[in-house]
This record gives structure tokens, sequence and C-alpha cells, in this order.
């Protein structure tokens, strides 16, 4: 960790909602989040806990009928959200990269993938197009992807998904950015692949000092890369810690249920569990706890109150009311976690 | 490349093939004895008379035998003799060739140069006043009759600009500007309800790209949005637009015969109606093929510039 | 929408006018070339017949002129579709090219063909408008059928003995059901065209019925005595196509934006 103790990234409150025919649809309730030079975050949640939504709002990329309406995003300093267009188009592929989920559909067809590489270089730095198709095929190479000079005439449809996330790997990194979003970069791919592409990620921190915020739903990816962990549920952020601490000793009932529904080698598991119920809608939440419909701990109190983030222990922040000291009272002590 | 060309042209074989084949029997299907109807209504077209036409006519062999002489014969560039003129249909076919093909290649650029641009803005400024107008405008572009357009520019040029060529046709070596003018009223005519549904299909095509991801993708590398739209978004929305101009390129063969005639366009449009009216089979039947083919044609013209657009249909 | 209210207008117009309105047929020499008036609201023609009450007369026999012709061509259609799309292989490589070359054809070319070869009638152009529009609809029935037939519920359902016909009833037609509709729709509003069309130049409706086109045709005669016979026609056929337009484009928004490609340039998978 250098010296520069000011955060890269501090997200004070962010709110995103989409405004549909059938309501308000607040996909992330006033999140916060602190990011590091070098440091890499893993935000995990199941499909609809709005982690998608917090990397597009970061970018500005959030799609009507979607729209930031609260909060701050200081990104070395700045606050993003007050920026012009103009200023965020000069920060995107350029500070900040976005590394998409489906690398089937992130390439355009029409264009060869050595026009998609080079293009960060034209955007964003003095260089003629030739130059830029030069820079290009060298970060073809440096992601790893044979005769590169050659490949790089060909069309996204000739490759396989695991070169085609390369490609989009290299166009995130191009710049060398100082925040690197990933979302769900492995998901769709073998896991022989996931490897492949997990070493990448982990090189391009090392190399450049990148930050990583990678957005998934796959705790092994999680644990490998990353130093923190933030648990997503309902657009609020439930648990955070450091990844060693959050596996190791999880406080929230989400948290727990989420690592106690991995099936474990090794030991003799009698059902697997799975959370009973399913996410809520996010049109119209009612107040208290969002998790505590399916809360094995839930108490009248939850319902009433809606808790806030407490801090636990030193950088180890839980959203429950059953963590906190002055709502023990509430929950029987055989039911209170560890 | 080459192969899907090879590939295309191969289908190309037996569709022609087939389009002869309707036309052929389309003919055939005549209640009326083509013989008599040459003979003249005269009552008094004997028997002997009327047999003896047939065999002139070679009607009497059987069809089969009818249709290859006459397919072997069209191959040749021979399509038959013109039962009221009496001359050849071939020469007939490319002297009139020439009006249609201006005709319809004017209102296909028309088309191409006003929808899609307009379209391209509809999209770009979803919802705004502008589309909503140019929305309703495509949307009765495409759904007027041009002929009735038609009417109505020839009653309002009559009134307006009394010395407006509106009938005939002058040619182009003749008089560069005295051709534009009669063909300025027909293409407006004709081209309207290809405009707007060029402008509409543009529209939601761009529409439909703008939301993919890797148009996100392309803003997350930080490009402006104009070359978001125009680079990355536009390639992908002409392909079915290209479908589309190659369709209504063959409605536009038909939509010419109406327009020619209130034009009085000497084209081929024309030359089949009155061919049909006065009952010219020969020349209906060699037209329609030659029509035909020609779509055809310009359908696997169309094909091939898919090629060009859209590199997965390259490789198949 | 918009569209609905337009299109139901015209039709009850349509069905209603000619019993209400003075009778289409009647000549009144007098009352030749009335400018449009309280009287004639569209003014008179050449005879001195109202025009009004032609202008419905043809709606309404341009109305069913269309739709029995899609009728007819969704009947065939279907049928050849669900049987292209459920056999596959050979019996839809067969069918399918039979149906390209009609698509190669530019539809008011092959509809003049056949009416100059069997004459004008309404039956004939019911017909030949029916031939015209079952390729089309024979193609926007294999798709769906196409690829419900891999899926694998099909097969689960095979697999438990269900007979096949039940298959094609339960799990087949219904996902065949909303893009027909749509694509009914937009036909008819083709048909009218195509209509229209064949009666300016003469080889649809005879006279003394006035059909849409018809009218406009005989208008072009009397353009200085009688500018109101060309524009009002014209008018009714514009509107009623509109009408079915915006409709076939709200019935499309609901079923399935991703239809529009398949419905729009009615393309074959490539």
């Amino acid at each position: 960790m250098n010296g520069d103790e000011r955060p890269l990234l501090d997200v004070r409150g962010l709110r995103t909602s989409f405004f549909t025919s059938d309501g308000e649809v607040v996909a992330v309730d006033g999140v916060d989040l602190q990011l590091r030079r070098g440091e890499a975050l893993g935000i995990v949640g199941e499909s609809g806990s709005g982690k998608s939504t917090v990397a597009l709002s970061l970018m500005g990329l959030v799609p009507p009928p979607g729209r930031t309406v609260g909060g701050e995003i200081l990104f070395r300093g700045e606050d993003l959200l007050k920026k012009t267009p103009g200023q965020m188009r000069a920060l995107r592929g350029n500070r900040i990269s976005l590394i998409f989920q489906d690398p089937m559909t992130s390439l355009n067809p029409v264009l060869t993938i050595g026009e998609h590489v080079a293009e960060p270089f034209k955007f964003h730095q003095p260089v003629g197009v030739r130059q830029a198709w030069r820079l290009g095929v060298d970060m073809l190479k440096s992601v790893g992807i044979p005769s590169s000079e050659r490949r790089a005439l060909d069309y996204p449809h000739r490759f396989s998904g695991g070169m085609r996330q390369r490609v989009i790997i290299a166009t995130a990194l191009a710049c060398r950015p100082d925040l690197i979003l990933a979302d769900e970069p492995t998901t769709a791919l073998d896991v022989s692949i996931q490897a492949q592409i997990l070493v990448m990620l982990r090189e391009a921190r090392q190399r450049d000092g990148a930050a990583l915020i990678l957005i998934t739903h796959n705790l092994g990816v999680v644990a490998e890369l990353c130093d923190r962990a933030a648990v997503m549920y309902a657009g609020k952020i439930v648990e955070e810690a450091p990844v060693d601490e959050l596996f190791g000793a999880p406080r929230h009932p989400y948290t727990r249920a989420l690592l106690g529904s991995l099936p474990r080698l090794g030991r003799r598991e009698r059902r697997l569990q799975s959370i009973d119920g399913a996410p809520p809608s996010l049109i119209g939440l009612p107040a208290g706890c969002h998790f505590a419909p399916r809360c094995p701990l839930a108490q009248p109190v939850c319902r009433e109150v809606t808790p806030t983030l407490f801090a636990a222990a030193s950088s180890h922040t839980v959203r429950c009311l059953a963590q906190e000291p002055r709502w023990k009272p509430h929950f029987p002590s055989s039911q209170q976690p560890v | 490349m080459l192969k899907y060309f090879v590939k295309r042209l191969g289908m190309l074989i037996p569709i022609l093939f087939g389009v002869s084949v309707v036309v052929f029997v389309t003919m055939r299907l005549l209640p009326g004895d083509v013989a008599s109807a040459m003979l003249g209504s005269s009552a008094s077209a004997s028997p002997e008379a009327l047999a003896q036409m047939r065999a002139r006519l070679g009607l009497d062999r059987p069809l089969q035998v009818q249709y290859v002489d006459w397919i072997s014969n069209a191959l040749r560039g021979d399509l038959g003799v013109s039962m009221l003129s009496s001359g050849p249909v071939t020469p007939e076919i490319l002297r009139r060739m020439p009006v249609t093909v201006e005709l319809a290649f004017f209102s296909i650029v028309t088309a191409v140069l006003v929808g899609v641009p307009l379209g391209v803005l509809s999209a770009m400024y979803q919802n705004s006043l502008y589309d909503a107008m140019t929305r309703v405008a495509s949307l009765v572009w495409l759904s007027v009759p041009g002929f009735w357009v038609a009417t109505l520019l020839v009653l309002g040029a009559s009134f307006y600009v009394p010395t407006w060529p509106t009938l005939g046709y002058i040619d182009f070596p003749t008089n560069p500007v005295g051709n534009l003018q009669t063909m300025l009223l027909p293409t407006i005519s004709l081209s309207a309800y290809v405009v707007g549904g060029t402008l509409r299909m543009t529209r939601s095509a761009l529409l439909e790209v703008l939301r993919l991801d890797y148009i996100t993708a392309a803003r997350a590398r930080g490009g402006p949005e104009r070359v978001v739209v125009f680079k990355h978004a536009l390639k992908n929305a002409l392909i079915p637009v290209v479908t589309l101009v190659g369709l209504y390129l063959g409605s536009l063969l038909g939509g010419a015969v109406l327009i020619e005639t209130i034009f009085t366009l000497p084209g081929l449009g024309k030359m089949l109606i009155d061919a049909i009216q006065g009952r010219d089979y020969t020349l209906v039947q060699g037209t329609v093929l030659f029509l035909a083919a020609s779509v055809v044609l310009v359908n696997l013209l169309v094909d091939m510039l898919y090629g060009a657009i859209d590199p997965r249909v390259r490789y198949e | 929408m918009a569209g609905v209210v337009l299109t139901l207008v015209l039709i009850v117009g349509a069905g209603v006018g000619p019993i209400v309105l003075p009778d289409p047929f009647a000549t009144a020499p007098p009352d030749r070339f009335q400018a449009p008036s309280v009287m004639h609201w569209f003014g008179t023609d050449n005879l001195g017949r109202d025009q009004l009450a032609r202008i419905t007369l043809g709606l309404r026999l341009s109305v069913v002129v269309a739709v029995a012709a899609v009728a007819l061509g969704v009947a065939v259609g279907v049928v050849l579709g669900l049987v292209a799309g459920y056999y596959g292989g050979a019996v839809d490589n067969i069918i399918m090219r039979v149906l390209d070359v009609f698509f190669a054809f530019p539809g008011l070319l092959l509809a003049l063909a056949m009416i100059a070869a069997l004459g004008s009638s309404i039956l004939n152009l019911v017909l030949t408008m029916g031939v015209l529009f079952a390729p089309s609809m024979a193609r926007v029935t294999r798709g769906p059928v196409l690829s419900i037939r891999q899926k694998e519920f099909v097969e689960a359902a095979r697999a438990l003995g269900v007979r096949e016909a039940v298959i094609v009833r339960t799990h087949i037609l219904p996902n065949v059901v909303a893009p027909i509709i749509v694509a009914s729709t937009l036909q008819l509003s083709a048909a009218i065209l195509i209509e229209a069309s064949l009666g300016f130049l003469g080889l649809g409706i005879g006279p003394p019925n006035p059909s849409l086109g018809g009218l406009i045709s005989a208008s072009r005669t009397f353009m200085g005595q009688g500018p109101w016979m060309a524009i009002f026609p014209g008018l009714a056929i514009a509107l009623l196509v509109t009408g079915f337009n915006l409709v076939g484009d709200g019935l499309r928004d609901a079923v399935d934006p991703r239809l529009r490609d398949v419905l729009d340039s009615r393309t074959a998978i490539r």
C-alpha cells in the first residue's frame, strides 16, 4: 500500500432508481464504499441485488429509465456525479474501466477486434490511427492472444468465449486505468478459462497498481482475488469485511446463509441448504430490514426499525439489529450469532 | 466471400426456373382461347381457321413441349412475337426498360437518402417533438396509395404550375433538365411508400441496437456519442434496413406499373398494362418473366450487399 | 389506441353507410359536379351520384375483399407453415423453395398476371390475393414452429406418449397465434392497397360497383370539373390503411418487440 492514505474511491449514500411504469425500482439504496489504490473489493449478491447497477452508476452509464438520484461518488477527490458528460467520457476507458459480463454480446459483431482494442487509445491518447492499432495489437499480445497481428483483423464471431473475454480485458486495461470494475467476468466461462482470466486480473493489479471492484455471485472467485468483500441484498450493503474475516466469521444472517449453502468437499452434508423465499421486489419496499421475511433470526423489531451499518469490529461492518448491543435484548440468547 | 456468392448464385437457378414455370402456368390459365382472340371475335371464325391458328401458335402441342420451347427461346433472348404489333417482344422490352429503371432507381435513392437520415435522427432524439412528428409522417406516407398521390400531383400541377411537363417523358440525352422534370412527380409518388417504410425501419432498428451490450461497452470505453451511433450502432442497424429495401425493390416495380400509366411514361409498366388490356399474351408473358427475373437478380445483389455489411454472413 | 378507434369508425361507417345514405347508384344528371356541401358531403360525380355514398360502399367492398383474402392467405399459409416447420427436413426444404419462388415475384405483378388470366371478379380477387399472402403467412408460422419443436418440453411430451396432434394444439399453436394476428393486420392494409391498385387499373371490381381505386381512376377524366372526386376516395383508402397499420403496430408492440424484425422484413432465417 503506498503512502497516499486518501481513498481512491469514496462512495457515499449512492442511490440509483429505475422509474418504470410499475413504479420506482430502487436498485441501489444508499450504498457506501471505499477503495484505496491497488485494493480489490468484491461485491457479492444474488441476481437483482443491485450489484451490477452499482458498477453502471460509477461509470455514469445507467440506462434509462434509470437514473442516479443521490449520493456522492468521489473518485480521486472529485465527485463524478457532478461532472459533465464530456468529463465523464474522458474518464471512461481511461482512468476507470468496466469489464462486462457476457463476452458473447459485449463485442460489436461488425467491427474487427483490432478496432475494438484500438479504440481506447484513439479516444484518450494523442496517437494516430496506425499507432492506435499497433498499441491495440500489443495489448492483445499481452493478454495472450496468439498471432495477434493476424487475429486483430478477425471479427468477434471467430473467437471462442474465453478469447473474447481476453479481448474485452485487453480493451479495459489499454489505458492502464486506476480502477477496474469487473461485472461477473467469469460467469459465462468454463472453469478452466475462469482461472486464466483471474490470473490476468491479478497481473494487471500487480503491474499497474490498479484497484479492482469485482462483482459476482461466485464466492470462490472473491476468495481468490479480493482483499475485502461486501455483501449486497435488495440494494443495500449488509456486510463488509476483509475476505478472511467474512468467510471465517460472517455476522449477517444472509452472509451466513450464502456461505452455508455452498456444498463443501470433504464434508458430508445431509441436505443442500438453500435460503427460503426469494429476493424481494425492489418496488415500494416496506420499512424495516429487507431480509427479515427470509431471516431465521428475525424478531418483530426487525420489521419496524431499519438497520444501519454498524461497525461490529474494526473494518467489519454489518447491517443487522442482532449485531448491535442496544438491540440485543430483543433477540433470545439461543439465537444470537457468535 | 466468393463461396457465399457462388452459393447464392446456385440458389438463383432453381428460383428462376420456378418463376418461369409460374409465369407460364399463369398465362395458360386463360379461360379464353388465344387463337380465337387473335382471329377476332367474329363468330365466323371457322373451326378450321381456329385449328390452323392454333397449330401456327403451337398451342396444339402438349404443355411440357410448349414450355420447353418457350423457355429455350427465352434463354436465347427470344421472347416471341407481340400479337398486337407483330414485332418481336425482346427489343420492345429493352427499349422501354431504361425508363422504368430510371424511375425505380430514383425512387430507391430518394427512399434511402431521405428515409435513413430522418430515421437516424428520429432514433437519436427519441420521444422528442421531432420524433413524434416524423413517426406520424412516416406512417402516413406508408399508408397512402401511390396512385392517389400521383393523381393529386397531376391535379395540383395543372392548377398551380401549368407549364410543368407532368405527362410524357423526355429522355436524358435529349434534354437533361426536361428529363428530371418529367421524373420528379412520378418519383415522389412512387417513393412515398418506400420512404415511410425505410424511415420506420431505420428508427426501430437503431433503437434496438442502441440497447445492446456492445453499445454500452463502447460508451464505457469513453466513446463520444457521435462515434457510438455512427460507427458502432448504425452499421448493425442497417442490416434489417437493407433487407427491407431489397423487398421494396420488388414492390416498386409493381407500383411503377401504376405510376407509369398515370404519368404516361413509356416504360415497362405501362407496356404491361396496355398488353393486358389488349390481350397481347406473348407480350404479357415476356414482360412478366423479364420483370420477375430482374427482381430475382436484384435480390441477389442485395444479398451481396449483406456480405459487405455483416461479416458473420461471409463465412457461412 | 387511435388506430383502433379510427378503424372501427371506418368499418362501422362502411357497414352502416350504404343503408343510411342515398343510393350510390342513383344518377341525377341535374346534380352533376356539385362541390362538397351539406347535401352531399363529398360532392357528386359526373353522373350526379353522391360521392359519400359511393365511397362508403366502396369501403365496404374493399374491407370485405381484404378480410376474405387475408383469411384465405392465413388458412393456407398457416397450414403450410405448420407442416414445413413441424416435419422439417426435406418437406420443409421443398415447401420453402416453392414459397421462395412466389416471394421472388413483386406482389402487384403476380396479382396483375393472375387477374389478367382469370378475369376480374370478386372471387378471383380474393383467390389471387389469398395466393399472394399465403407465403408470408407460412413464413411467419414456420419460425415459431421450428423453434418450439426443438424445445425440450416437446420432447418430454412425446416421451410421455402424447399424440402429435395434441402436442401441436397445446404447445405450438398458442405461440403461433400472436405473430399471425399481428401479421394479418399488417397484411390487411397491404390487401386494401392492392385491391385499390387493381381497381384503379380497371382490373378489380367492375362498374357500376364503386371500388375506391376505380373511383380515383374515373376522377382523372373529370379533374377540371370535379377535383373533389379525386381527393376523397384516396383519403378514405389512406385512412383505412393507416387505421390497420396503427392497430397492427400496437398489437406488435404488445406481443413482443423482438418480433419486429421477423414481421417487417419477412426474412427467412439465413
